[in-house]
């Protein structure tokens, strides 16, 4: 009895993993192409950097653009990772320089 | 602590170690300490009947050539109780303080943080302390990152003869990238292990339709993946797509993408907009109605199989006319963020549940 009371249990889990992850590839993976996509529109080429090729110093203007910091913007992240602990199971931090390690 | 948690945090504090011996203090393209920041914030969060609204206060300032301090205070108070915190009245309320101290030491292209954290209030005091270390190589193309953390906390709230404090420790570990001359990619991995009292004192569990108390694990260790790119694509405006990937020995697995865009518009005003999607799987002690009196029972709903979506934005205005003043430069920020949740197998009154989320936020920062 206890038996199948445990194997219905890890079923009704597997299902619910599995129900989980197809809804994961039905909406996720197509909000990344599409992300992806819009992102790379303006891109009349795409290119894996060769090892003999990388970036030089002189040529690091836009990533030292303000809105290419790894954080744009510390305070909201700090107020919406607050908000984010107290409504899912998931610990997911970020590391921001001038938080300690924000762990 | 099992013997796996030990191994990675001694081997973590060996790399730092290693790591910090080998900086060359002749080599050039220095790394650079976070800038001056001096922040005055609101943030009001609304979700499931809880309501959380405080102030934030942000001090940062260079007060060495090499040398960074950084003070924070948040104050907020908490009212009302959530759906699975049915010993909650809605007039339920806690004051919840926080402070940090964080410093930051320039050492040619390496930095060194150490940070003391502190929280209290009606339900909890913790206490902790962080490390962490940042090196860039190849003349800033790439930089690692590694953080380690302790804090402890103390239950407040009488439990009887439950272990009432929580032992944590993590670890972080990340890699930046520069992969073209208009694109980053960042690589980060995050380790948690605590030990003590996990449980939410408020919630209970569900036996064959009778209510009886919580019943959690003392101990929980997570692991956590992400993988972002970013993307220059013109003067103030970038987009970004991020995946994060979480387990825990809980049984939770966890799944995150977040998608975001800013630009720079008329002359003074900055939009980022951003999505998020969520996904999770149920703790294995997770249970709606349980038919059986198991050793871990819980019926907590940020334990249940749920997703949600989410969509925000900030909005930056620069103040110019205080710019005349006393600040080099000012700004009005102001955030809001939607998040709709969808619980796969926590009910109420026999129906599957959802609830909006809404996160406000309004602060002032400026540049002295």
């Amino acid at each position: 009895m206890q038996t199948s009371i445990s194997t219905s249990i890890t079923a009704v889990h597997t299902r619910s993993a599995s129900t989980s992850m197809a809804r994961l590839k039905a909406v996720l993976l197509p909000s990344i192409l599409v992300t992806i996509g819009v992102m790379l529109s303006g891109c009349s080429n795409v290119e894996v950097p060769a090892l003999d090729n990388w970036v030089k110093p002189y040529e690091k203007s836009a990533l030292e653009d303000p809105s290419m910091a790894r954080v744009d913007n510390p305070i909201a992240d700090q107020i919406q990772r607050g908000a984010r602990s107290r409504t899912e199971g998931a610990r997911f931090k970020q590391f921001t320089i001038g938080e300690g390690c924000a762990c | 602590m099992t013997s796996i948690s030990r191994v990675i945090i001694r081997c973590s504090l060996l790399l730092v170690a290693v790591i910090s011996f080998q900086v060359n203090p002749n080599s050039s393209n220095a790394a650079s300490l976070p800038e001056d920041l001096y922040a005055l914030g609101y943030s009001q969060h609304s979700a499931d009947g809880v309501d959380v609204s405080g102030a934030i206060l942000h001090l940062r300032k260079q007060v060495l050539s090499q040398f960074s301090l950084g003070v924070s205070y948040r104050s907020e108070q908490l009212q009302g109780g959530a759906s699975d915190q049915p010993r909650i009245t809605q007039s339920f309320s806690n004051q919840i303080d926080s402070f940090n101290l964080n410093g930051v030491l320039l050492r040619d292209r390496g930095l060194l943080e150490f940070s003391l954290n502190g929280t209290d209030s009606d339900e909890y005091t913790s206490k902790g302390v962080t490390a962490a270390f940042t090196q860039e190589f190849f003349a800033g193309l790439q930089s690692l990152h590694l953080g380690l953390g302790h804090s402890k906390d103390q239950v407040n709230l009488r439990l009887g003869d439950q272990n009432d404090q929580i032992d944590r420790y993590s670890a972080h570990i990340g890699w930046q990238q520069v992969w073209s001359k208009t694109e980053k990619v960042y690589l980060d991995y995050q380790f948690i292990t605590e030990q003590g009292f996990l449980a939410d004192p408020y919630a209970e569990s569900v036996l064959n339709g009778g209510s009886f108390d919580a019943k959690y694990p003392d101990y929980r260790t997570s692991h956590s993946l992400s993988l972002r790119y970013q993307r220059f694509l013109a003067k103030n405006s970038s987009a970004s797509v991020q995946y994060q990937y979480y387990n825990d020995t809980w049984d939770i697995v966890g799944h995150l993408v977040t998608t975001q865009f800013q630009r720079k518009f008329k002359r003074d005003w900055q939009l980022q907009v951003n999505a998020r999607l969520y996904t999770q799987t149920q703790a294995f002690f997770y249970s709606n109605n349980s038919p059986l009196n198991l050793r871990f029972l819980a019926k907590d709903k940020e334990l249940s199989d749920f997703y949600n979506a989410g969509l925000g934005f900030n909005l930056r205005k620069r103040l110019s006319l205080i710019r005349h003043f006393f600040v080099e430069e000012a700004f009005l920020n102001i955030g809001y963020q939607a998040s709709f949740f969808e619980f796969d197998n926590y009910e109420l009154q026999g129906a599957p549940y959802s609830f909006q989320s809404d996160l406000l936020q309004v602060y002032l920062t400026a540049k002295l």
